[in-house]
């Protein structure tokens, strides 16, 4: 860690200028709120947005005889967007009408495209038609909680529609997903990406937890690309961590770490690999928020590996048990090395 | 000194190319926090995935093992496990993680016991003594991770006691037993919090809040909403939830101010509130898809409803940050 001056010293970045925006940040009267308080308001805006589409789904069905969602409901979800957009444009103080408009631009995306969906019998109009309302987001770059929905939602399309295009191997396009998030992480663009780069980060774990939990396990011996994906993203960060590293030391214990972790991408199913390089994603960076939801997602997917229907539980077992000896050899090189405490 | 909160915000504002991020995040990351973070991560994760093959391993009930090696095995697993615990010394990680494996083991060895035996004892025998022959080790580990899995052994004992038998036997019913596990959740918080004012600094860590909290508002949500959305259950669940939330507010407003814990209290209050709303609707107007002005009335009232719920969360929110999160300066 480094003061003020030696920082801006080492990237070369005007001093002056970047003292003045942390200034002026610390004395804002409205902080941008923790992640937490983005998890609670995202639920909450999610949940309003499930409302809202019920209302437009009964209103159109009752009041107009609308039956199926079709051109007329997308047009509706359309004019619900840009009204939400509106809303957010006009509100500074109202803490009620920017939790509403949220909602009605997250409902109105769904609304929009699962209209397109019905119309077209194409999901990958809709998921087109959901990356560009994102696209629009991410260009006024207001809410958080909100460009998070709406990534997911064409994230979530764009999913259904590579399953629906492949009978097998879907996963291993999913979990191109991961690396590419992670690429927004370390070297993001101009605009704020980093609540579309978390939904792609996620996109491998919850297809995982999905389809684990509805009809079609993902993990098992196949899916070999989905985890050299994987193992190759936690690679590339830990060299990336190695290089930026100066102790000899730590070099070493950044090649355990990568090692072990490649190993174990190899043996656990697509799920808890991606989950993985979150965690290796958290350690690069130094990031908190998604070292929680790393460990998270690993303590779910250690336990749902009992469910494997590809395999017995003899071989479940060796596998874990190869799994723990691994991570445990690469606990006690690190020992080794003096880069862990004791 | 920078945070990467900066870094962000330096670079939100054009004032540090994306080029150059990565490097930035890498000046202000603490090396040594980090570091030990991983390896705790590596060692927490490396013994729950050996214990987990453990397990899989004796659930699989190999029958070309015969009933020696089995418990051979396990016994010896064990007696490595506490011998490790012993010679690494409690105080450090690996010897936390050591004891925690033996504890585990003891599970797997009743487990071993009940396929050996066919006892046809009910589950619930088989955790109660679990967390009966493990207390001593929990309480001598000084490891919060360590009452945690007591607390979970502990959790399953209570609830397949009252489903295998309280609640058969008619002497409790489902949404008393919810309860009960739930204050249960409560009384451990409450001595949490007991035990950090009296200097137990290993259970200091934010971390034990948070998951006690959540899983004592949690365990006491469901019953609670199960009853005001007219599933199941009796008036006592929402005035427990009721109670323990405001006991809650009050206790991470005022005594031991915590902006995070009290985010858990406003949300689990919204999500109750919005449950609520629908009960009110629906007694008052109704969600009846035989007639369709109410319906759109009282779906459209709902979405208000949900809305202003999650902005008053947004609104409290705010207040409370400037008043228990002091400006950095």
């Amino acid at each position: 860690m480094t003061d003020l001056a030696s920082f801006c010293a080492t990237l070369k970045l005007d001093e002056a200028a970047v003292r003045r925006l942390l200034e002026t940040e610390a004395g804002a009267p409205v902080r941008p709120p923790p992640w937490y308080v983005l998890l609670l308001l995202g639920v909450g805006a999610w949940i309003t947005a499930l409302l809202m589409i019920a209302f437009v789904a009964v209103f159109l069905g009752f009041a107009l005889n609308v039956d199926e969602p079709g051109l007329g409901s997308a047009v509706i979800g359309a004019a619900m967007f840009l009204c939400g957009l509106f809303i957010q444009a006009k509100t500074k103080e109202s803490v009620f009408a920017e939790q509403f408009a949220i909602a009605l631009v997250a409902a109105g995306a769904a609304i929009a495209a699962f209209s397109l969906w019905f119309e077209s019998e194409n999901l990958w109009i809709a998921a087109a038609a959901a990356a560009a309302l994102a696209a629009i987001d991410i260009w006024r770059n207001r809410y958080a909680q909100q460009q998070f929905l709406l990534a997911s939602l064409a994230i979530g399309l764009g999913v259904a529609a590579v399953s629906d295009a492949m009978a097998t191997g879907s996963v291993d396009i999913v979990a191109l997903a991961v690396p590419f998030g992670a690429w927004l992480y370390l070297r993001p663009p101009p605009k704020d990406m980093r609540p579309a780069a978390t939904a792609l980060l996620l996109a491998m774990p919850f297809y995982a937890l999905v389809t684990d939990s509805l009809f079609d396990p993902t993990y098992g011996s196949g899916r070999w690309p989905a985890r050299i994906i994987a193992m190759a993203a936690i690679l590339v960060l830990a060299w990336l961590r190695a290089r930026g590293s100066a102790a000899p030391n730590a070099r070493l214990s950044h090649l355990c770490i990568a090692l072990a972790a490649a190993a174990v991408c190899l043996l656990l199913p697509p799920g808890g690999s991606a989950a993985l390089v979150i965690l290796m994603l958290a350690f690069t960076l130094g990031h908190w928020p998604l070292a929680i939801v790393g460990v998270l997602l690993e303590i779910y997917f250690v336990p749902r590996f009992y469910y494997d229907l590809d395999a017995s539980l003899l071989s479940k077992s060796w596998i874990l048990m190869a799994v723990g000896a691994a991570l445990l050899a690469a606990y006690a090189a690190l020992r080794r090395s003096g880069a862990a405490a004791p | 000194m920078p945070t990467l909160k900066d870094v962000n915000a330096i670079h939100g504002h054009g004032l540090l190319p994306g080029a150059r991020y990565f490097a930035a995040a890498s000046a202000v990351r603490d090396d040594a926090a980090w570091a030990t973070w991983a390896a705790r991560v590596i060692l927490a994760l490396g013994a729950g995935h050996l214990l987990a093959g453990i397990l899989s391993f004796f659930a699989y009930d190999w029958a070309d093992l015969s009933a020696f090696a089995k418990f051979a095995t396990v016994e010896a697993g064990l007696v490595i496990a506490l011998a490790g615990a012993w010679f690494a010394g409690i105080e450090r990680a690996i010897g936390q993680v050591l004891l925690i494996a033996a504890s585990i083991l003891v599970g797997v060895l009743l487990a071993v016991i009940g396929q050996v035996y066919n006892t046809d004892a009910d589950y619930y025998v088989l955790f109660v003594a679990w967390a009966v022959l493990i207390l001593p080790w929990t309480l001598a580990s000084r490891s919060a991770a360590h009452w945690v899995v007591w607390l979970v052994v502990l959790h399953l004992a209570l609830s397949l006691y009252g489903e295998q038998v309280l609640i058969p036997e008619g002497r409790l019913t489902e949404s008393a037993l919810e309860i009960g596990l739930g204050a249960l959740a409560a009384l451990v918080l409450a001595l949490r919090e007991a035990a950090v004012r009296k200097g137990m600094a290993w259970l200091a860590g934010a971390w034990t809040r948070i998951v006690l909290l959540i899983a004592t508002l949690g365990l006491l949500f469901w019953p609670a909403v199960a009853y005001v959305l007219d599933w199941e259950g009796e008036i006592h669940a929402p005035a427990a939830f009721v109670i323990a939330l405001a006991l809650a507010a009050v206790a991470y407003r005022r005594w031991l101010p915590d902006f995070a814990a009290s985010t858990a209290v406003i949300g689990f209050a919204a999500l109750f509130a919005i449950a609520l709303g629908y009960r009110v609707i629906e007694e008052a107007i109704g969600f009846d898809w035989q007639d369709e002005t109410r319906l759109v009335a009282s779906v459209g009232l709902l979405v208000l409803w949900s809305a202003a719920a999650m902005g008053l969360a947004a609104k409290l929110l705010q207040a409370l940050r400037r008043r228990l999160e002091p400006r950095p300066s």
